[in-house]
């Protein structure tokens, strides 16, 4: 196995990702101040800020991580690196059009739909391109593999609820927005996480000897619950609707069998930014199955709209802002300093991380996730406005953190 | 003709450093051996710490410049080998403390 240096991208192609990444993470932070802590599931501007968060900031960063984890992943260099400039341009303005199609011109959502489709396939076949014959050899590439399936399948599926309403399609979107959402939130982003936590955090916390069975647990629940819900969905058979999103439960919780797996084998006991961002990540997990599943007993929308926000602002947030501690200072090191290795005094990569900032943005985005989380079921605008206050707080403090690491010199 | 010895190698791979852990190689334990031939020629066998590494090559070639640097040393090879995986309890006692009190556990 060799990783030459040739294969990782060059900073100047990732970097983007995480700026746009985050400024769209503040982008829709801000909208959401327009909003009110009573939320109405097809409100459209509600869907606009969800969007822009979900596919501007998680799923922008997560492809650029994904374009220096694949030649380590994969244990080969990229296909077509010159490919993610493209991608990057897709998502980003297929996310924009989709927010300015949501608040004002619905017209737009199909030309912002199809561009993300777009930028989605040309990702799928670039990693293809890239490991056509290894896919299949570990959990984590098969995880990946399946999840850009998911992903093109549910922006499939969200393009064509923009054709109807943009009026250009004859076609309820909301009888979608449930296969649109399960595809794309678990068949997408969760199995996404599901592979890449089993190389992320055993490398991170320098775990060895676990038990790797419930990831493959995992995996192969997650699969078969999506597949199973968009059958029900197809043949109107609820049953099938309601085995699927148990299937799915049981998978995350088989995820978190797994990450505790890892935890309790890990050989780096130090409280970093990257520890503390996936303590709150896999809290906010475990309180958003709680609030998931009192929501399909009880019905209670209160309890579908939290568990929605934390496992969005709150797993998916933290889990990629604590990331971004680890891969940017890689990043910058092995292209800044890597060559400077034996020559002269090069830094740590923890010496590239600015702690007290990033303390400071860990404890405002936490306090933000809880106490907007709590609003919602009170539904009291005050303490929205409040937490948002104190997101949007964390969300500046990580702009900056992000720009200082890039900038470390 | 001098040979070189054993412990010249390995003070030669302590001064690498893993960046990402913040200590060098021989205390990480990840050096599992070094054999040098009648004519000074080093083959380091060595680990790493996971293997997804993305220092994988860079490390490989900031070893084998690190021993290259030994005078008299003729060249240096060094192989990758995943048995016996790595870990921390193969790490010295004091790189262990300094990771967070040594052993394995989830806290």
């Amino acid at each position: 196995m060799k990783i030459s240096s040739n294969f990782a991208p060059p900073l100047r192609i990732i970097s983007p990702f995480f700026i746009a990444g985050v400024l769209f993470y503040i982008l829709s932070i801000i909208g959401l101040f327009t909003l009110e802590s009573h939320i109405a599931w097809l409100d459209l501007h509600w869907i606009g800020f969800v969007h822009t968060y979900l596919i501007g900031f998680v799923m922008l960063v997560i492809v650029g991580a994904m374009a220096q984890l694949i030649p380590v992943v994969l244990e080969r260099g990229h296909c077509c690196v010159g490919f993610y400039p493209i991608i990057f341009t897709f998502i980003s303005l297929g996310t924009l059009l989709l927010l300015m199609g949501f608040l004002a011109y619905p017209l737009l959502l199909s030309y912002g739909g199809l561009i993300i489709v777009l930028g989605f396939a040309i990702f799928g076949i670039e990693l293809i391109l890239t490991g056509k014959d290894v896919l299949w050899r570990s959990l984590s590439t098969r995880a990946v593999s399946f999840a850009i399936l998911f992903l093109i399948l549910g922006t499939v599926l969200g393009w064509v609820m923009t054709l109807g309403l943009s009026g250009i399609v004859e076609i309820d979107p909301s009888r979608l927005i449930d296969a649109h959402a399960t595809t794309l939130l678990a068949g997408g982003v969760m199995l996404i996480l599901i592979g890449l936590a089993q190389i992320l955090l055993p490398m991170f916390g320098l775990a060895h000897g676990f038990d790797t069975k419930p990831a493959t647990w995992a995996f192969g629940l997650i699969i078969f619950g999506v597949m199973l819900y968009l059958c029900g969905k197809i043949f109107f058979l609820n049953i099938f609707q309601t085995l699927g999103m148990i299937s799915i439960l049981l998978a995350v919780c088989a995820h978190i069998v797994q990450v505790v797996a890892i935890a309790r084998k890990k050989g780096r006991r130090e409280y970093d930014i990257w520890f503390r961002s996936l303590v709150v990540a896999y809290l906010s997990l475990v309180l958003s199955l709680i609030s998931l599943i009192f929501a399909l007993v009880s019905g209670d929308d209160r309890a579908w709209i939290l568990a929605g926000w934390l496992f969005g602002v709150g797993f998916l947030g933290f889990m990629i802002t604590g990331h971004l501690y680890k891969i940017i200072p890689f990043l910058v090191w092995f292209e800044k300093f890597s060559p400077l290795v034996g020559k002269q005094k090069v830094p740590m990569l923890h010496q590239m991380v600015p702690k007290r900032s990033a303390d400071f943005q860990w404890g405002y985005s936490s306090i933000g996730v809880f106490v907007a989380g709590l609003s919602l079921i009170l539904e009291n605008n005050d303490l929205w406005h409040g937490g948002l206050s104190f997101l949007l707080v964390g969300s500046l403090f990580l702009i900056r953190n992000i720009l200082w690491m890039l900038r470390f010199k | 003709m001098k040979l070189v010895t054993k412990e010249e190698v390995y003070a030669a791979i302590s001064t690498v450093i893993d960046p990402e852990v913040g200590c060098n190689l021989v205390d990480l334990g990840l050096i599992y051996g070094a054999e040098i031939d009648e004519n000074n020629h080093v083959n380091v066998t060595m680990t790493l710490s996971t293997r997804g590494c993305p220092l994988h090559q860079s490390m490989i070639d900031w070893v084998k410049e690190a021993v290259e640097k030994i005078e008299l040393v003729a060249g240096c090879d060094v192989e990758i080998v995943w048995e016996p995986e790595w870990n921390i309890s193969m790490a010295a006692e004091h790189v262990k403390q300094s990771l967070g009190g040594g052993g394995t556990g989830m806290w």
